[in-house]
């Protein structure tokens, strides 16, 4: 015989009054409120499950409820009625776990390891899959919004010549693979804030800069970057991003839903250089679209790596209107491997891999197709 | 336990919160780590466990509240916010953005249903001595408080803010009732606007304080570079103080800011408390508050500071001293017995309110 001493709510008025209720091991009970006694089964109650030390409810299909601090003698209770449902077996195993340090420190560890899993393989895996999903022709010239947003932002009407495009142009066409989407290409003043770059958007644009195309040595080198967007284009990395940062938010937003301040003190850091880490990921996977696609158009890496180095110096010198400097030609005559300790340890938060680490790749594996391709 | 068959009501039945952090945290780290395994479906149990967690441990004239919605509900409405959110997202970023616009007009719409749905489904699943709450408000009301006021707000400067929060704790506090009883809100708008740009001045006030100290810190840096032996020092090229010193100028940098906003929001919130609380009555029944501005702060920058220094674990051992703080601060004053409230017939709300309350953070404090 077990007694569990609460306050008795009939669940029609706010009145609480004070309750004894008996149960036998056989599984009848008694409720003693007052002078009255009701008689009964304690499978017709419904126990609430223990959640650390909050009262009990023990509760009636018709709604009345008897409330304990008691959870020890609701606990033997349990177990000597053999109360044994799913339900109540389900939650002793939570407060279980709840309960005990060495769990809980197991689960910290547990928990930080399969946030790091999802955050460095899952999420990319899950997101690149639904990337690959999406048909061609549902976002080819989706890129329409996008190219006036970065006109807004960045961008200037480019200030190349029209034959000069044309010619860029028809050239970069005529050497295009058949992708899953057509191609289009477009040039644009970068200005300060962009300089000299190349850049794929979802929908089938190839954008390059005015200073890009200055800086360039020759159109062979143009074309090798051209060949590296391509290689970003066909394994549709920028769908890639948008997709994963939709998910990033819909997943915190649904697993962390009721802790919603942890992923604003944390989570956003950590999902910063796991998107960092990423990006160097796709770099090399466009580097080797790229290198495959100079063997076909006959190209020599070495334009790749040459265009590497000059926009490497124009970052490192003062290049001079019309890249003519003496600093910045005695940059390009530097040997790889002039980069210092700083340049390094940057290394790990910048979005490309090391630029020497890709020269040299360039530069080394024309004529050895097995190293194409690691 | 008092027995108040007997006992007369005293006149003011303080709040009382008795969860413990350790308590909590284990309870909090399951609950994440269950949510992971489970790909987010346990999150949605978690959140019945966590609130009941709260709610069970708030006391009041001895007996606690508790959290009566079921995990499915909310489950369904986590879903489907979800899946509309992903779905506009990605319509609006691969298709064309004017979905994304699209998708901010029908929230805007949708608000006053939203808040409506939401402070009802948190009202029913809440009771106490096994009475639950209910809510009243309408969407007109929700339309007027929460659309209409923030646009009078934005078109002065934000001079008549207060007003907007004032309308705001009238329409969701009156709308409240507790069985077949009301609550009723009745404030004088001077102590809103007390708060608001009592809350401004301080915020301007700590942030010069703080730019100062940024200023005296920086000074010390640079004296400590040159003395170190930084010979290029001012003058020559190198002027890279090194990672240790820039270090240290982030952090006394952004620290000094956060607690220029934490002493805004102290402020803010300790009056919002008070004057929200003291204006309330349930039927005849009154509220003492006494939150006070350095008491606020204290528990919310300890709290801040460790959970930065413990990368997030101290979050739980946080909540729960929030908790503690806010019912120490806190009384029911009863005029006369407080066994008489009848509870009420109520349909149950349905969760996707609540949720899609919760994931776009609409604050319905209460």
């Amino acid at each position: 015989m077990i007694e569990i001493r609460g306050n008795w709510f009939d669940g029609r008025s706010s009145r609480q009054t004070p309750a004894t209720l008996r149960v036998a091991g056989s599984g009848d009970c008694s409720l003693h409120v007052g002078d009255r006694v009701y008689r009964g089964r304690i499978r017709d109650w419904s126990v609430s499950p223990r959640l650390g030390d909050t009262p009990r409810r023990l509760t009636l299909a018709t709604g009345e409820a008897l409330e304990t601090t008691d959870n020890h003698a609701v606990d033997r209770m349990l177990a000597e009625v053999g109360e044994r449902s799913g339900g109540h077996r389900r939650h002793a195993v939570l407060h279980m776990l709840e309960n005990r340090w060495g769990t809980v420190v197991l689960m910290v560890a547990a928990t930080a390891l399969l946030a790091w899993l999802f955050v460095s393989y899952a999420m990319p895996a899950l997101s690149q899959g639904l990337a690959d999903a999406i048909p061609g022709e549902f976002i080819q010239g989706s890129d329409a919004q996008s190219l006036a947003m970065l006109d807004g932002l960045f961008f200037e009407d480019s200030r190349l010549d029209q034959a000069r495009q044309d010619g860029l142009r028809e050239r970069l066409l005529a050497a295009t693979p058949d992708l899953y989407l057509p191609v289009n290409i477009e040039f644009r003043r970068g200005g300060n804030v962009v300089g000299a770059n190349a850049l794929a958007l979802h929908g089938g644009t190839i954008l390059f800069t005015d200073e890009l195309v200055e800086l360039a040595g020759n159109d062979e080198q143009l074309q090798t970057i051209y060949g590296h967007e391509l290689g970003h284009l066909q394994h549709r990395h920028a769908l890639r991003r948008v997709i994963q940062n939709s998910l990033i938010n819909a997943v915190l937003i649904f697993v962390l839903g009721d802790a919603s301040g942890i992923p604003d003190l944390v989570g956003g850091e950590v999902f910063g250089l796991a998107d960092l880490a990423w990006t160097r990921e796709l770099e090399r996977e466009a580097d080797d679209y790229a290198l495959a696609y100079m063997r076909e158009h006959d190209l020599a890496p070495q334009h790749f790596a040459d265009a590497l180095k000059r926009l490497e110096c124009s970052h490192r010198t003062e290049p001079g209107d019309d890249y003519a400097s003496e600093e910045f030609l005695a940059c390009l005559d530097e040997e790889p491997g002039w980069e210092d300790d700083d340049f390094q340890w940057t290394f790990y938060l910048s979005t490309h891999p090391a630029t020497s680490e890709r020269i040299e790749r360039f530069t080394t594996s024309p004529t050895d197709p097995s190293r194409a391709r690691p | 336990m008092p027995n108040p068959d007997t006992t007369p009501e005293p006149g003011r039945l303080p709040f009382e919160f008795t969860g413990e952090g350790s308590e909590y945290f284990r309870i909090a780290v399951v609950n994440l780590l269950l949510s992971i395994v489970t790909l987010g479906i346990y999150s949605a149990w978690a959140r019945v466990r966590t609130l009941n967690y709260f709610y069970g441990n708030t006391r009041v004239a001895g007996s606690t509240f508790s959290f009566l919605a079921s995990p499915i509900a909310i489950l369904k409405g986590r879903l489907l916010v979800v899946g509309v959110l992903v779905g506009f997202t990605v319509l609006g970023n691969l298709v064309s953005p004017w979905f994304l616009a699209a998708f901010v007009v029908v929230l805007i719409a949708g608000l006053p249903w939203l808040v409506v749905r939401a402070a009802r489904f948190r009202a029913v699943n809440t009771a106490w001595r096994n009475v639950r709450f209910n809510f009243h408000g309408t969407m007109g009301g929700a339309a007027r408080s929460f659309l209409l006021w923030p646009i009078v707000a934005l078109l002065t400067a934000w001079i008549l803010h207060p007003l907007e929060l004032r309308a705001q704790r009238k329409y969701l506090i009156s709308g409240h009732g507790y069985g077949t009883s009301r609550f009723t809100f009745d404030a004088e708008p001077g102590p809103f606007f007390g708060a608001f740009f009592g809350s401004v001045g301080i915020a301007i006030v700590a942030f010069v304080a703080a730019l100062l100290v940024l200023a005296a810190v920086s000074l010390v840096m640079v004296a400590i570079f040159i003395g170190s032996g930084g010979e290029d020092g001012l003058l020559g090229g190198s002027s890279d103080p090194g990672p240790f010193t820039t270090v240290i100028g982030q952090v006394v940098g952004i620290g000094s800011v956060a607690f220029s906003a934490l002493a805004a929001q102290s402020w803010f919130q300790s009056r919002m408390f008070n004057i929200t609380y003291r204006a309330s009555r349930l039927g005849k029944h009154g509220f003492e508050a006494n939150m006070t501005a350095p008491g606020f702060f204290r528990i919310a920058s300890v709290n801040l500071v460790l959970i930065v220094l413990t990368l997030g674990l101290f979050f739980p051992f946080a909540q729960v001293r929030l908790a503690r703080y806010k019912a120490e601060c806190l009384a029911l004053c009863p005029l006369g017995s407080l066994d008489d409230f009848v509870a009420e017939e109520t349909a149950r709300a349905g969760a996707f309110g609540d949720e899609a309350a919760a994931a776009l953070d609409l604050n319905l404090g209460f």
